[in-house]
């Protein structure tokens, strides 16, 4: 026969024979007062402190870190840390002269080039948001500020600034996230003409001739006349172009992401030679009058020929580099993700010695004899001796 | 998932949105012999409902044993009371893995493109030749979030009209608790998420949930969409007798051997009423 309600209640629940006193109250979960924790509820939970977390990690994807850049003049090193300030810093006595913006004043966005110094100015090109981006002319004299790019006013925001400006006679020339490069006065910044391609410019230009060569990301080299921004040539290669073209003897040398270097003519921009690389061509092409070396992706370092692409030697670094290589009193100086600066004989590329850092490097460094001036990661700014591979801080994050 | 996108990418006219759509839809193939189980085990649970009434009724303020009752006659069944998480939790590893894959590559940053390189595949030229991946669809930017509120409404509608369908009215009052929760807490989340996330990630969640309703459809009709009352109500299905009929109800015409015994207790009752009245009358007759 099937139990009552009236039954079933009478009869006692498992669970109080395990109760120690008797005397206990029955829980509010046996009064029905209160439901046990429900495993939906705890999967749910899951769930979402699973998107939750997904989304918290997935923020700082988005946002900019920048690289930072030095450039040396005299004895002064003009620093534009990541962070979003230009310091000037003597190599004499690591002093500080002065500082934009000053101390205490909000940093100016994220930096991922190195300062342009004339005779008068610096110039320092700012990303202040994930689209948009600022170039600033700081007198050279006491750090104040000249003018800014774009003005109040102008009629369209200008994208985000990761490559170097350069000066051209009178000009300044920049290249933006927007596609477009940019034609400025010098003294006063306003904007001359402007060159637009169907994708980022994250390529420096080099000038020669009153030519300026680029690249774009999208898989475009560009010759345009400075003076008035006429396209005179195009080339298109198999992959994007973020390095700056090497302009010399006749020729534009450059590498891309299809993981293909190019010796382009510079006069018409047809194709002279092609090689293929181990990894992408992303940091700019140097030389030193005898070969051409670049740096890739993949991990190597390679040594070629200028008139024919052949290679002459090449160096597994075991670590991508983000940057080219610098001349030391005969020898490279390679710094890769591995957080180390390798020096290698230019003769044969035989690696020599290898100095540790406590950070990567993405910026380019300068070489003066045997010291390197580098930027890391952590915004410090060190002065490498790469005889005894020792280093002194120059400068600190914050300007300290 | 990265190179996956990639080479869809490159097969699919360089369209990035086309692409996401397409994985959308290789991704509910794969798991479609799990959606449609679980779909049909959904239904079943919305079929139990009469007997689940009458174990609310048989136990009733008796929570613990009700639950007891509840999951015997779940598992007797085969239904997985949990049945309805489980393509969500399925699908959690592939949208945190789309989500990373559409990261890597859109790229905003130099840093971000620059890590893309160790990540692709160095055997596929191709893939190396087709960077960057132009992130513009419908005039969205797959790499952003989307600030306008389109795109967080239709994830958050399509994924409620998906939950309506897979929810059946229920007696049990903890049951309809977690549906309602279910119904309208997700497709808040997902919504205000989508602010947060890449648009690609919402453009994949859309196609996902779109799909999801189609098969809801094939398999169960609107289901829950049109389902006005508990399943109890609108086919009652037999059950066996748990009490005793009582007597007001009793259908002369039709007889059943149960029910011999309730119409004599039925007679007798009758004969002592009768009785009552007859000593009533003779007494007061007087």
């Amino acid at each position: 026969m099937i139990p009552s309600p009236r039954e079933l209640r009478a009869q006692p629940a498992p669970e109080r024979q395990w109760r120690l006193c008797p005397k206990t109250a029955p829980s509010a979960w046996e009064q029905g007062k209160r439901r046990p924790a429900s495993m939906w509820g705890v999967g749910i939970g899951l769930l979402l402190l699973a998107l939750f977390a997904v989304a918290a990690c997935g923020r700082p994807q988005f946002a900019l870190r920048g690289w930072s850049g030095l450039t040396r003049e005299d004895d002064l090193l003009y620093v534009g840390l990541g962070e979003g300030r230009l310091l000037a810093v003597s190599v004499q006595d690591f002093s500080q002269a002065w500082g934009f913006p000053p101390q205490g004043q909000k940093a100016l966005g994220v930096v991922y080039s190195a300062p342009l110094v004339t005779r008068d100015s610096v110039y320092l090109a700012v990303s202040n948001g994930p689209k948009t981006g600022r170039l600033y002319a700081i007198q050279k004299d006491g750090g104040a500020q000249d003018w800014l790019f774009p003005p109040s006013g102008f009629p369209h925001p200008v994208g985000t600034l990761v490559g170097r400006p350069v000066a051209a006679g009178d000009l300044l020339l920049i290249g933006s996230s927007d596609g477009i490069l940019y034609a400025l006065d010098l003294k006063s910044g306003e904007l001359r003409w402007e060159f637009a391609t169907k994708d980022k410019i994250w390529s420096t230009p080099t000038v020669v001739d009153d030519v300026a060569y680029f690249g774009s990301l999208d898989h475009g080299v560009y010759a345009v006349n400075v003076a008035d921004g006429k396209r005179r040539w195009r080339f298109q290669a198999d992959g994007a172009i973020t390095g700056t073209p090497l302009v010399t003897g006749g020729r534009v040398y450059i590498g891309s992401l299809a993981r293909t270097f190019y010796a382009l003519d510079a006069a018409s921009g047809k194709e002279v030679w092609q090689r293929p690389l181990d990894g992408w061509g992303w940091a700019d092409p140097i030389t030193d009058g005898q070969a051409l070396y670049v740096a890739t992706l993949g991990g190597t370092l390679y040594a070629l020929d200028p008139a024919t692409g052949k290679e002459r030697w090449s160096t597994f670094l075991r670590a991508p580099t983000l940057l080219p290589p610098v001349f030391l009193s005969g020898f490279l100086a390679v710094a890769t993700e591995e957080r180390l600066v390798h020096i290698l004989s230019l003769e044969r590329g035989v690696e020599r010695r290898r100095c540790p850092l406590d950070a990567q490097v993405r910026a380019p460094m300068v070489a003066q004899g045997d010291l390197v001036y580098l930027v890391d990661t952590k915004q410090n700014v060190r002065e490498l001796n790469t005889r005894s591979c020792t280093t002194r801080t120059l400068a600190q994050p914050n300007g300290k | 998932m990265v190179n996956g996108l990639m080479l869809l990418y490159i097969g699919l006219f360089h369209n990035l949105g086309i692409s996401i759509l397409v994985f959308t839809a290789l991704v509910r193939l794969a798991t479609l012999p799990l959606t449609i189980r679980q779909t049909r085990q959904m239904r079943g649970m919305s079929q139990l409902q009469p007997r689940l009434q009458e174990l609310q009724k048989k136990y009733a303020g008796d929570r613990p044993r009700i639950s007891q009752e509840t999951f015997r006659l779940y598992k007797e069944q085969g239904i997985n009371p949990i049945g309805c998480l489980g393509p969500m939790v399925i699908q959690m590893p592939i949208w945190i893995g789309l989500y990373w894959a559409l990261v890597k590559l859109l790229p905003s940053t130099p840093e971000s493109l620059a890590g893309l390189s160790g990540v692709l595949y160095s055997s596929l030229s191709v893939v190396h030749e087709s960077l960057p991946v132009h992130s513009r669809f419908l005039g969205l930017d797959l790499a952003l979030a989307d600030r306008t509120p389109i795109l967080p409404l239709l994830v958050g509608g399509s994924m409620w009209l998906q939950q309506k369908m897979t929810t059946y009215p229920t007696t049990d009052p903890r049951q309809r608790q977690t549906n309602t929760l279910m119904l309208w807490m997700f497709p808040l989340m997902f919504a205000f998420l989508t602010f947060q996330f890449p648009t690609g990630l919402a453009l994949y969640w859309v196609a996902s949930n779109v799909i999801g309703v189609a098969i809801q459809y094939k398999i169960t009709g609107w289901g829950g969409l049109r389902a006005q009352r508990p399943a109890a109500e609108a086919a009652p299905a037999p059950t066996p007798a748990l009490a005793p009929q009582p007597v007001e109800e009793q259908d002369g015409e039709t007889e059943r051997g149960g029910d011999r015994q309730d119409r004599r207790r039925g007679r007798r009752v009758g004969q002592k009423t009768a009785r009552r009245r007859t000593r009533g009358g003779r007494g007061r007759g007087h």
